[in-house]
């Protein structure tokens, strides 16, 4: 055994007092995590929830493949993007080392159907070195990335090389989309920019007063954004020129969502609004009980809504109403709170639960809101 | 509990600052540093003095130990001679135990403000109270100078700006090296337990919250360098007073004062005698009089 000197001793016995209480008492929940993301390309569900990636396939009920991050420090949250069998995400920066404060952010690009974990197409170590937070958008050979170190980043979906990167004041938060070859997004600071999907060029910029934390919604004619003072804004796909704006009783977080010539949205207080596309006119509100970020799912008709307590205690709730009149169809309870929009894979609406560092895929029948499965995501 | 009573009104106050002071958040984190080091103000200023009056008289301390190891009562009875009061040596630990929670409940709070992800920047809005317009605050502007106050600061220049903050402050705080040398001679190199820890903590202290800034939000770091600063204002300020009553207690010494519980108590002069008996005597006299005769 050795013997410390009483100095040292002093030294070693403080720094693990403090470390203990800075490190137990601060932790590093907020700064680099996040809800769970959840896509799907049908058949398939894909859940991003912290250190792994999981496919899960939903008419089978078998877990396909998991991706397991190796950078101790790096966390995905990010809804997983598939095409052609191509999954491309983004996570949230692995720490460079105990003496280098810049963080390594790496998009990665797998390949469905080569066995677990996934063959690894690509890793791009380079583009960015702030999080990546909305899910990226593939388009053809391209892939648009938005960041988190305020960067909007084109690389090729095959091989991972950037074609362009243009940056913004603020981090983008919503997910991109496309009309044609243009691409349409927003930044937290209420800038909606639309740009030239070859080369990034800048078509048009518009700024709405206030801070926006989610994306856009569309169709051939119009295009909708939700900011934070609660305002829903309609403008036009060709010239950024508003044509309405409409008010929710609450701020609005998550993407409004357009089907059938309307547009759904929610607000942080759980009001559920749908609302003529066209005019803006509210066609019925409804409430749930906790507050709400994340969109509604429509389908067939239908509109689900997954909800929870704020933090990832407590029980959640998946409700189904009427997308026409609003009215609530059925609702199922869950054990933990569900933070993320519901997708529909193999004629089910699939939904992810939290409670604390444990998700679950949870599968329930579309007609009646029976729970047809849950299948606990290895940690 | 923690989240009501700690964090919620950090939050909110740090908002307020930041709407008030132009949306400048280094500036409402400075301002915030300065609140929060004025509420700890009266236990800091206490825990500075017991330390360095402490530190100061040890080799007297230890040496009154030695002497009087097997009669506590005496030893108690010559600690209160000195002014010492072994108790004050914990309470001295209070303020700084205060002020842990503080500084993670902050730690927390600009994690919440500067919501660098979806989920932090939501539960920030579930923590702000009624009347704070926070849809005008958002996005929160975390830019200043080269520095995005939501990420670890790239150049280095943070970790070393609160590292050498630190380590002025642990100097300032330490008491003067010829003193320290003295007391070498008297206590031995390791009779000094106090003078180990502060020596210590000198070079701990700066390294390990320069490593921590090289992990943490460049807004921690600025209020580690701010609540540095005001430390070293205060350390030289404390030191100042502590030297002028040093001073004050040595004059006093020399006039035959004596010292009781670290306090100056003044001779009591000779009544003086004057030369008519007829002559009235003074209030002040009739007191000192009046005084001497309840001594006796």
């Amino acid at each position: 055994m050795f013997s410390l000197k009483r100095p040292l001793r002093w030294s070693v016995l403080l720094f693990i007092i403090f470390s203990g209480i800075l490190l137990t008492g601060c932790g590093t929940r907020g700064t680099n995590s996040n809800w769970p993301g959840l896509s799907t390309d049908g058949q398939t569900v894909y859940a991003a929830y912290g250190k792994r990636v999981a496919a899960y396939n939903v008419a089978e009920q078998k877990l396909e493949w998991q991706f397991p991050i190796t950078a101790s420090t790096a966390r995905i949250y990010t809804a997983p993007s598939v095409e052609d069998g191509r999954v491309i995400f983004g996570d949230y920066g692995a720490s460079g080392g105990m003496l280098n404060p810049k963080s390594i952010t790496t998009i990665y690009a797998v390949e469905n159907g080569t066995g677990s974990p996934p063959a690894t197409m690509w890793e791009n170590k380079t583009a960015t070195s702030g999080k990546v937070i909305p899910p990226p958008l593939q388009v053809d050979d391209t892939v648009i990335i938005g960041t988190n170190s305020n960067f909007i980043i084109a690389l090729d979906s095959i091989t991972g090389k950037e074609l362009w990167k243009v940056e913004v004041e603020e981090p983008i938060w919503g997910q991109p989309v496309h009309r044609g070859e243009v691409i349409y997004i927003t930044s937290v600071d209420g800038n909606i920019f639309a740009l030239d999907i070859e080369n990034g060029d800048k078509l048009w910029q518009k700024k709405v007063e206030f801070a926006i934390a989610g994306g856009i919604a569309m169709n051939d004619e119009l295009f909708y954004i939700a900011d934070f003072s609660g305002s829903v804004h309609a403008f036009l796909l060709s010239s950024g020129a508003e044509e309405w704006v409409v008010q929710a009783d609450a701020a609005t977080w998550a993407t409004p969502v357009y089907a059938d010539g309307t547009v759904y949205f929610t607000d942080i207080s759980g009001n559920i609004y749908a609302i003529d596309a066209q005019n803006g006119e509210r066609l019925w509100q409804q409430n749930v009980e906790h507050p709400l970020q994340s969109s509604p799912l429509i389908h067939d008709g239908v509109a689900y809504i997954a909800s929870g307590p704020e933090s990832d205690e407590g029980e959640g709730e998946l409700v189904a109403y009427d997308a026409s009149s609003g009215k609530v169809m059925w609702q199922q309870s869950t054990t933990a709170p569900l933070h993320t929009t519901p997708v529909i894979a193999d004629n089910a609406i699939v939904v992810i639960s939290q409670a604390g560092t444990s998700y679950s895929i949870l599968a329930f029948n579309m007609e009646t809101g029976t729970q047809k499965w849950q299948f606990l995501l290895p940690e | 509990m923690w989240d009501q009573f700690v964090i919620n009104p950090m939050v909110n106050a740090l908002l307020l600052l930041y709407g008030f002071l132009g949306h400048n958040f280094v500036l409402a984190i400075a301002v915030f540093t300065i609140l929060v080091k004025l509420v700890t103000l009266p236990l800091n200023l206490k825990q500075q003095r017991s330390m360095l009056k402490t530190q100061e008289i040890q080799p007297e301390i230890q040496a009154i130990q030695k002497k009087y190891k097997d009669n506590p009562q005496k030893m108690q009875e010559k600690f209160k001679e000195i002014g010492y009061n072994p108790t004050d040596s914990l309470m001295g630990c209070l303020p700084m135990l205060i002020q842990m929670p503080v500084l993670i409940g902050l730690y927390r709070a600009i994690i919440f403000v500067l919501g660098t992800t979806p989920q932090s920047l939501f539960g920030l809005t579930q923590r702000v109270y009624p009347g704070i317009d926070l849809a005008s605050l958002l996005p929160i502007n975390s830019h200043f100078l080269w520095l995005n106050l939501g990420q670890t600061d790239p150049f280095y220049v943070l970790p070393v700006l609160v590292a050498s903050t630190m380590f002025l402050q642990q100097v300032v705080m330490s008491p003067k090296k010829d003193d320290k040398k003295k007391k070498k001679e008297k206590g031995g190199k390791d009779g000094n337990p106090m003078g180990g820890m502060t020596e210590s903590m000198k070079y701990t202290m700066p390294l390990m919250f320069g490593f921590f800034s090289l992990q943490f939000q460049a807004g921690l770091s600025v209020y580690f360098v701010m609540s540095n600063l005001i430390g070293i204002a205060q350390g030289l300020y404390v030191k100042r007073a502590m030297a002028e009553h040093k001073d004050e207690v040595a004059r006093a010494k020399r006039n035959g004062a004596k010292i009781i519980d670290g306090e100056i108590v003044e001779p009591i002069p000779e009544p003086v005698k004057l030369p008519s008996t007829t002559a009235k005597k003074s209030g002040n006299q009739k007191k000192k009089k009046k005084k001497n005769k309840n001594k006796k």
